[in-house]
Order: C-alpha cells, then structure tokens, then sequence
C-alpha cells in the first residue's frame, strides 16, 4: 500500500509534471521579441 | 496559555501585518493603473502567488478537507483541471491579453470585452455578469468567516463575518492592486506553512503512513482507490478549469505583469502552490479520517484538526490559514467587482467625462457598497458554503469562458456572437440551477458548467456566422496579423 493510495499519489506526479513543464516553458520563452 | 488565547495573538499580528501592508501599499500608488493593475510592474512570485491565493478560498480549506474526509483520495484529481487552466492560460491566453493591457491600456476585464467586440453593450452584459456572480461568492466566503471565528470564539455569526469584511475592504480601498496581490502573497505563505507545519506531527499521532494506509483500506472499498469515477472526476475538473482559465481577477493578473517571461513563471508559482495545497489537504482529511472516524459534520474536520489535534501555535496558524484564504479571495474580488461599478459602468458607460481622481474616488465608493452588500446575503444563509461556491464557479464560467478563449483566437467571433454567448451561457447556468437538472441518456446529471459552456460555445458560432464581423480595428490589438485601417472607434481604450 502506498501511503494514500492510488489517485493521490498519481495526481501529484500529474502535477509535478505540468510544474516542471510550465518552468521549462517560462525559461525558453524570449521576451524582447515582443517588448 | 489556551487555544483561543494564542489563536487570538496570532490573528491580531496577521490582521496588522496585513492592514500595514496596505497602508504601504496606499503609499506607493499614484493614480488609476497602479490602483486597477498594479502599474504593469508585479514580479513572478506575487503574482504566482496571488493568483494562487485567491483561486484557493474557504471552499479549500473547509469544503475540499470535508468532502476527502467523506469520500477518499479521488477527489484529488478534481483539482487537475486548474492545474491544466493555468497552463492553457500562461501559453495561449496570459501573452495576449497582457499584450492588449501594456499597449491598448486595458484596465478591466469587461475592458476587454467591450475592445475586442467594439461594443459596450457587450461591456456591460459583462459587467452585470460579474457583479452578481461575485456578490453571491463574496456571501459565501462572509459565511464560512462567520462560521469559523463563531466555532472557535463562540462570537455571534455576523460580528465574525463583519470582522474579516471591515478589515478586508479597508485594505482594498486604500491601497488597490498592489495591496491586493502583496497581501495575497504574504496570505499564501501564511496558507502553506499553515497546511504544511503541522502535517508531520499529524501522521506521526495517526501512526505512520503504513497504519494509515491500512486503516484507511478498511474504511471501504473506494476510500483509497476511485470513489468517483471517471466522468465525474472529469466534470470537476472541467468545472473549475473553465472558471479559473478566464476568471476575471486572473486575467487581470496578467494585466498586471511586465512581460509574458513573467506572467508564465507567475503560472509555475502558481502550480507549485496549488500542488502544494491540493496535496496537504487530501493528506489532513485522510489522516484526521484515521483519528477521527466519526465526525458527523464533515466540514468539520478542518476545525478540529487545528482545535484539537495539533499543538496550538501550529493549529492556530492552521487557522490563520483558513482566514488568510478568505481574504486573499475576497480582496480580489472586491476589487474587479468594484472597477466593473466604477470603470465600467460609471466612467465608460454613465459619466466619459470623468477625471482620473473622480474615478478613482468612484471606485473606492463602489468596492465599499459591492463589499457591503454580500452580509445581506450572507445573514439570510443561503446554503451550505461548498454549494454557492461551485453555483458562482459554474455560473461565472458558463457566461464568460467563451467569450474570452474564443475571441482571443477567432477573428470571426461578433458583437452579437458575445453578448449572446454570455446571455445565453449564464441563462442555461442558472435555470438549470434553479429548475433543477433531469439526468440525460448517456451521460447521466452533468455539472451545470458543461450544458453552459457547450450553449455559450454554440451561441457564440450561430450569432457570429449570422452577423457582421467586427472591424478590424478592434481585432489588431489581438491578431498581430491584423492591421489596423481606421482610427480606432467606441469601445476603444484611452
């Protein structure tokens, strides 16, 4: 047994994907083209 | 010392910390856009923050630790939706709009509205929208104040309401945007070492993750596994979704940063912290259901989780949480309900001649009145708080969603295409709310957001293909392929 079971665990690995994501995201983006 | 006294000591610091943060935040504004946006100038973390803050309200702390307590883990994946907004919002929604605000001078979300549709018809189906939606929220997040200092203090129900909306509006008037998102920031921090600090001692107390585990298999055969299904994880989470993907107070959060780098960290600030929350929350409930197997309100866990069980420096910080996710909510609210009154309606609409400091004299009168009259609600108690909460974000998305996702990307999107999606939208919201809905074939009862958003979307394509497109001044701040071909006309911005 994982300690709360199934759907949390699953969720916060669902999470922590889209954080790491949107920092790759907000790091790649270049600015001064629009500014 | 006792609870109550140390409770009592750390709400009094909290409330002065925040009360003079906003006087120093009245100190640092200098006229309508640092009052409306901040003056464009807010970094990743406050905003993140703020943005966080706010989405999170008394609906978490109270309503989401209640209802895992009763149903189990699944719940968790309710919160995957917002999640999925933000990042929808800081790739495809956040760069335009903010774009439209620095170069356009949008101040408002009906701003938008009435720019991108050139209509102030349109401005102000999405002021009226706005205003009820958020006088119903605001009574029920009065309520849950109300409700919470009433447990612990057994102070009457409307003096603890009033409390926490004195003190609020007063930061909100006097200092604006800026006080609004540098208090949310310090609410968030007080919200995550609040659900944070006291997680450790809590499973220690409840014997370990493997005990939990165990007792918690025993409750039932879903508690730990997928109590709710797929379907209605999915209607949840696209609930929420649709309401935090354009919410007003979040799309003016992205007015208020100074490029799109920023506004996509804030987006990662913001997840972090929702992730943080979501999953201290779902660990609180499970574990208080562990030590506490029989609590008949179920709301209620909250409350005792920081009365009893943890020690009372950290459970009175627990509820400074609860408290600071009221406010942090409230305030934002406060403050776009208060420019849809003043900037909206009073100055674009009533009265064009208006100076900037009649305005911002009419806006700080109208976040005083629009702050005040939820109590009246609030003293009739409409309903459970979790209900009027998911009333307001079903009706809030239903009327707004497609006009803004839509008409950021279709160039086609009509004046008469929006008003009729946000009429049309929030009018099957609300009738399904009040008639009630009759399970449909196939698919059973739908959250009220799904059959809204779908009759908005459908109203927006049948009224905007039967009419004349916009001119393509109004499109140009939007569609950088656009060029403009006239001086820009009504519903322009200064």
């Amino acid at each position: 047994v994982t300690p709360f079971g199934l759907p949390v665990d699953s969720a916060i690995i669902f999470g922590i994907i889209l954080l790491a994501f949107m920092v790759w995201y907000a790091n790649r983006t270049d600015t001064a083209q629009h500014d | 010392m006792s609870f109550n006294t140390i409770l009592l000591l750390v709400l009094v610091t909290y409330f002065s910390i925040i009360l003079f943060e906003g006087y120093i935040s009245y100190k640092k504004s200098h006229g309508e856009a640092d009052y409306m946006v901040g003056g464009r100038s807010m970094g990743a973390w406050i905003t993140g923050a703020s943005l966080a803050a706010t989405q999170m309200s008394a609906g978490t702390f109270v309503g989401t630790i209640g209802l895992h307590y009763l149903t189990g883990a699944s719940f968790i994946w309710g919160w995957t939706g917002i999640w999925l907004a933000y990042v929808v919002a800081g790739i495809w929604i956040a760069p335009k709009l903010r774009r439209y605000s620095a170069e356009h001078g949008g101040l408002t979300f009906p701003d938008y509205i009435a720019d991108r549709f050139n209509s102030n018809t349109a401005r102000a189906v999405a002021a009226v929208v706005i205003i009820i939606c958020y006088i119903v929220f605001m009574s029920a997040q009065y309520q849950a104040g109300g409700v919470i200092l009433q447990t612990l203090f057994g102070l009457p129900f409307v003096y603890g309401a009033l409390i926490l909306l004195a003190i609020t509006v007063l930061y909100t008037v006097v200092g604006g945007m800026v006080a609004v998102m540098r208090t949310d920031f310090l609410q968030q921090i007080v919200m995550a070492i609040g659900v944070v600090i006291g997680l450790p001692l809590l499973i220690i107390y409840a014997g370990g993750p493997s005990n939990i585990g165990t007792v918690l298999a025993d409750v039932g055969p879903n508690y730990l596994g997928w109590h709710f299904g797929f379907r209605e994880l999915l209607g949840f989470a696209l609930a929420f979704g649709f309401t935090f993907v354009a919410a007003p107070y979040v799309v003016t959060r992205y007015y208020a940063v100074p490029d799109d780098r920023t506004a996509r960290q804030a987006v990662a600030v913001a997840i972090f912290f929702n992730v943080l929350t979501a999953t201290s929350v779902a660990a609180i409930a499970l574990t208080m259901k562990v030590l506490y197997p029989q609590l008949i309100v179920a709301d209620a866990a909250s409350t005792v989780y920081a009365a009893q069980v943890l020690p009372p420096l950290m459970g009175a910080l627990m509820i400074a949480a609860i408290i600071a996710a009221i406010m942090s909510t409230v305030d934002s609210v406060l403050l776009v309900t208060g420019s849809a009154v003043s900037h909206d309606i009073y100055y674009r609409l009533i009265n064009p001649n208006a100076t900037e400091s009649q305005r911002l004299k009419v806006n700080r009168i109208a976040i005083l009145v629009t702050g005040a009259i939820p109590i009246l609600l609030t003293l009739q108690r409409l309903d459970i708080v979790q209900f009027i909460v998911n009333a307001y974000a079903s009706l809030m998305a239903s009327g707004i969603a497609v006009a803004v996702l839509v008409g950021l990307y279709w160039k086609r999107a009509s004046t008469a295409g929006a008003i009729a999606s946000m009429a049309i939208g929030f009018g099957v919201a609300l009738i399904l709310y009040i008639l009630g809905q009759p399970p449909l074939p196939l698919v059973g009862t739908l959250n009220p957001v799904i059959p809204g958003v779908l009759a908005s979307a459908i109203s927006m394509y049948v009224a905007s293909v039967l009419t004349r497109p916009v001119p393509d001044q109004n499109l140009t701040p939007f569609f950088p392929d656009v060029a403009p071909t006239a001086p820009a006309v009504a519903g322009g911005s200064e």
